[in-house]
């Protein structure tokens, strides 16, 4: 495969925008150019007919009058038939001039309506290709561009230098399909990934053996197919974080690992998860270099990905890895994955944020509403911010991005707030999002109607929502 | 200025702008894929667009001559 060679993301994003702007910009001028060429054909036919109607006259003028008055007649009578004929040939040359035009401007609508959009899909494509699989340079500030990323076709490419090696696609879209998997059972932090890896759909994973006290990974696989090595975290490692599956700080199996640790502080396992990779990849040895690590937290339903630097032989993690978060905290998300978003991003808003089929909304409450209706924020000016939505914040958001992103992606386009995507970002994930309460099989939106039915009309088939627990509904209703 | 110069001068606008932001893609984008991009659906919309540009000055000539003529019958 050919080398890939992208400096800016943003571009390309930016670029998909204003090629829908152009698009709906273009359908607009070319209705207003349509418009212009029916009043000048009205104009002209009005035309016709009045000089019509004074050659009738001046004829009329011609027969009645005296020898005198005929004379006046005759000249009027040429008058209005000159006139009327140069009329009738400026009609013609508008009609031909306008077919001719209404010949290529038809061709033109027809590209973009039907291939604009797959333009737009293709770009779409490479971004989420390139986003998915670049190392990302500044996590800090949420999800950045990376500076040239140059795809090299060599396993194990210097990932500090921007480089995405060939295999790493095809590994996130296996640990894509992994949590897919993971998440989609009913039973899901019980599942045996063993099971999965082994057997069924990843029939050429094999489990390596691996000392689990060593390296906080208490079960290693590895494929032939792939220069991938999955790993899963052991309990001890889990535990370290204050909130886990054996319990809060201080709680009897979080002072269990402490003194673990105590006993043994130089083992590997109490090293953060990239070190304890690149020292269990050192150790056991490989036939080939992995160059991505999916690590997979079972007990807290969460998979992550690294990616290998040949640079110092470290291992980065993706921030806007593949994450799936079925957490005590937000026991609903789990049901998303299994929706229509399969991988489910953890939420840039506290809460249980949710992506909420628009089928699965009581459109009953939230009545009709007509352009007229929108006059907090116009229906024009919600269309494009939805657009906006669509194009640029959403997939971006879903990627890891967070307001501040988007904070500097207006500002490098001195782009304003009411203009900016960060206004957009608030609106769908920030402090004006959409709310809903979840009544029934329906969700009940109490804050968003504009957008929901704007969303529908545009097509969406879902929005994220902050979703009120219905738990918490009927507490707030006693 | 007339609906139609208006909407000449305002696809003129929108044109150039996105060429300016193509031209500004293709200073970070080099390779098979963009070449891909640009030869199926770049060309093709420029292609469109010199033609409707083209001929909508021919239309703008024809427009603007009939309502000339018609003022001055007046």
């Amino acid at each position: 495969m050919p080398p890939a060679r992208v400096k800016s993301i943003d571009k390309l994003e930016e670029f998909r925008v204003h090629l829908i702007r152009f698009k709906a910009q273009t359908l607009q001028t070319l209705d207003v150019v349509e418009l212009e060429i029916r009043c000048t054909l009205d104009l002209l036919q009005e035309q016709m007919d009045y000089w019509r109607r004074e050659v009738l006259r001046g004829r009329e003028m011609l027969n009645r009058g005296s020898e005198e008055s005929r004379s006046t007649a005759r000249l009027y009578l040429d008058r209005a038939d000159a006139n009327l004929s140069e009329v009738m040939k400026w009609i013609r040359l508008v009609l031909k001039q306008a077919e001719e035009y209404r010949r290529q401007a038809r061709q033109l609508k027809a590209w973009l309506e039907d291939e604009l959009p797959k333009a737009d899909a293709f770009l779409e494509r490479k971004i989420d290709t390139l986003q998915r699989y670049v190392s990302i340079e500044a996590p800090s500030s949420g999800y950045a561009t990376v500076s040239p990323i140059v795809a090299s076709g060599a396993f194990a490419a210097p990932v500090g230098q921007a480089g995405v090696n060939e295999a790493l696609p095809a590994a996130v879209e296996f640990a894509r399909r992994l949590v897919n998997d993971i998440c989609g059972k009913p039973d899901a932090t019980r599942t045996d990934l063993a099971g999965h890896l082994i057997s069924g759909a990843y029939p050429n994973f094999q489990e390596r053996p691996v000392d689990a006290s060593k390296y906080g990974f208490h079960r290693v696989f590895t494929t032939s197919d792939l220069p991938i090595i999955v790993l899963e975290e052991s309990n001890l490692t889990a535990t370290e974080s204050s909130s886990t599956w054996r319990g809060e700080r201080e709680a009897p199996g979080w002072i269990e690992t402490r003194v673990e640790k105590k006993e043994s502080p130089m083992s590997t396992q109490w090293l953060p998860t990239d070190k304890r990779i690149a020292s269990l990849v050192k150790d056991v040895g490989f036939d080939y270099s992995p160059a991505v690590a999916v690590v997979i937290d079972r007990e807290r339903s969460r998979v992550n990905l690294y990616v290998h630097s040949v640079d110092g032989d470290t291992w980065q993690l993706l921030p806007q890895a593949v994450v799936s978060t079925e957490s005590p905290q937000t026991p609903s998300l789990l049901a998303s994955t299994q929706s229509e978003t399969p991988i489910l991003q953890s939420a840039p808003t506290s809460g249980l944020f949710q992506d909420i089929p628009l089928d699965q909304v009581d459109w009953d409450d939230v009545g009709k509403l007509t352009p007229a209706d929108y006059q907090k924020v116009s229906y024009e000016e919600m269309k494009e911010g939805l657009r906006k939505f669509i194009h640029v914040v959403r997939p971006a958001v879903e990627r890891g991005a967070t307001a501040d992103y988007f904070d500097q992606m207006d500002q490098a386009q001195g782009l304003d707030y009411h203009n900016g995507y960060r206004r957009i970002y608030d609106a769908f994930y920030g402090s004006t999002c959409i709310k809903a309460e979840k009544v029934g099989g329906k969700y009940r939106v109490t804050g968003g109607r504009h957008r929901l039915t704007l969303a529908r009309e545009l097509g969406l088939t879902s929005l994220p929502m902050r979703v009120v627990a219905k738990e918490k509904q009927d507490v707030r209703a006693e | 200025m007339s609906g139609l110069n208006d909407a000449i001068s305002q696809l003129e606008t929108d044109w150039n702008a996105l060429v300016r932001h193509w031209e500004e893609v293709k200073q970070v984008w080099d390779d098979e894929v963009r070449r891909e991009f640009e030869q199926k659906y770049w060309e093709e919309l420029k292609s469109h667009m010199t033609k409707v540009r083209r001929e909508l000055e021919h239309l703008q000539v024809a427009i603007d001559g009939a309502k000339r003529r018609i003022n001055e019958m007046r």
